[in-house]
């Protein structure tokens, strides 16, 4: 069972998690559409963890460089570079699929168990580095691209999972949501997962309207109605009281 | 026999619902409940959808508002960004867009907690705009939004337009009002007719709103106006001056 929580510290979302946060230990999706703020979330979650509850934390991106992550983060205010001097974060940067500039057009596919070998050992020596308590993977959806059929790449995840939860840290997976509007595809990484976090964009009158939602939190009685949230310069903020209007 | 301080009190955990014909003086009456209050210490968040929170200011002070105690008036602004008129930000001030009921949930909930206080009285000027542009979903936010902030130990008056939209629309919102005040005129006369009431019976009294009529008219926006212009229908937004 578990007994411990850890807690986002990203307003709003706490309170939206029983007031309490992530159960320790646990794999959790957070998923959402481009510019709704996944890799904000992520780090946010990384950020308050190593500044206010004393937990490092490890960020495993295959997509985006660290250095333009590092940047991007300057606006809310977060420095990254100095929790890497001080141990409290660091950057790993896998990424599986790349296209070498003198082979245009050829994706490096084909070596998938060394591959996720690889990401598991780098993950491992990362958390192992810095005693990590939080570890975020974005975004995975890049992952299981390698994997075209649908049975290896459930099987991938599986292993993922496991390995992570061996780790003993509380993890982010980031994912992008398929489908726009209400209306969207059950990913498989969501029944695998011991939570799921959608954050989504909606188009008003020409207005951009923002609505987080917590879907599935295992172990917990969470609040899963959609919850309207902003990104401030402070970063992601959900209003748990608010209602989301047509 | 009912005064017109008596109806402007707004009792805690009620939500009054003005309703009056374009020009009957709901906004006149609304300052006056605002300043009634204020002096009492009683705190106050202005919600305005047809002008912004300067002009709510001026309408104040032309009434005799000489210095709101610090902390105990803020605004929601739900129409300066609307129109996109861009403002400078005022410390006492959230924004929102009318034709988004959720900012305005945001900004409301934003407001309260910032004010830390029980019995804030809310005065919502007017759900028109927003009931224009959102339709029916008007009614959810009359019952998530406004009647749980009351239910939260506060107070709200809420205004609309009489015969701006559907006639079983207006029945609606005022079966979820606790209150409902008429506002009447009849031969130059003005009349509060108090149909529903928490605290009240029901009175119909003549009410003389505006000793020192002021030129109101000229920020009043014609809500149809102001739907067509966000619609990109009407390239500027019409002033309506001289309303009845």
């Amino acid at each position: 069972m578990v007994e411990d929580y850890v807690p986002t510290g990203i307003p709003g979302v706490d309170k939206i998690l029983a007031d309490k946060g992530i159960p320790r230990g646990h794999t959790i999706l957070v998923s959402g559409g481009p510019g709704s703020g996944k890799t904000t979330f992520a780090i946010q979650f990384l950020y308050i963890g190593a500044t206010q509850h004393g937990e490092s934390g490890v960020y495993v991106t295959l997509d985006e460089e660290p250095g333009d992550i590092r940047k991007n983060m300057l606006k809310y205010g977060w420095d990254l570079g100095k929790l890497e001097d001080e141990k409290k974060l660091v950057f790993i940067n896998v990424s599986p699929v790349r296209v070498a500039p003198s082979e245009t057009g050829l994706i490096q596919i084909g070596m998938k168990e060394f591959r996720l070998i690889k990401l598991l050992e780098a993950i491992r020596g990362g958390a192992k580095e810095v005693n990590a308590k939080r570890v975020v993977v974005d975004p995975i959806t890049i992952f299981t691209l390698q994997y075209p059929d649908e049975v290896e790449r459930i099987y991938a995840m599986r292993d993922l999972l496991r390995d992570l939860r061996q780790t003993g840290c509380t993890n982010l997976m980031i994912s992008e949501l398929r489908g726009t509007g209400w209306e969207r595809e059950h990913q498989f990484e969501e029944y695998l997962t011991q939570g799921v976090i959608l954050l989504r964009t909606f188009l008003k009158d020409g207005r951009l309207v923002r609505v987080f939602q917590v879907e599935k939190m295992r172990g917990l009685a969470i609040d899963n109605q959609p919850r309207p949230y902003e990104i401030s310069a402070k970063g992601i903020e959900v209003y748990p009281s608010a209602t989301v209007y047509k | 026999m009912v005064s017109l301080a008596q109806i402007q009190e707004v009792p805690p955990r009620s939500m009054i619902l003005l309703v009056g014909p374009p020009g009957s003086g709901k906004t006149t009456f609304c300052e006056q409940t605002i300043l009634r209050n204020l002096a009492i210490d009683r705190p106050i968040i202005y919600v305005t959808t047809e002008y912004g929170p300067s002009d709510a200011e001026r309408g104040l002070r032309e009434r005799g508002l000489l210095e709101a105690k610090p902390g105990l008036l803020c605004f929601v602004d739900a129409f300066n960004e609307t129109v996109g008129v861009s403002v400078p930000d005022r410390p006492d001030t959230e924004y929102a867009y009318c034709n988004d009921l959720s900012s305005m949930d945001i900004a409301i909930s934003k407001t309260s907690e910032r004010m830390q206080s029980r019995d804030i009285l809310l005065v919502f000027d007017s759900l028109t705009s927003p009931y224009l542009f959102s339709g029916p979903e008007i009614l959810r936010f009359m019952r998530q939004t406004l009647s749980r902030f009351a239910a939260n130990g506060n107070a709200v008056l809420a205004c609309i337009d009489e015969g701006c939209g559907k006639s079983e629309d207006l029945v609606a919102m005022m079966s979820l009002s606790n209150g409902v005040i008429k506002m009447e005129t009849e031969e130059g006369k003005q009349f509060l007719n108090v149909v529903k009431h928490p605290k009240l019976k029901t009175v119909r009294i003549e009410a003389l709103l505006e000793p020192e009529p002021i030129r109101l008219e000229e920020r009043v926006i014609n809500p149809d106006a102001l739907a067509r212009f966000l619609r990109g229908e009407e390239a500027v937004v019409r002033r309506e001056v001289g309303t009845s």
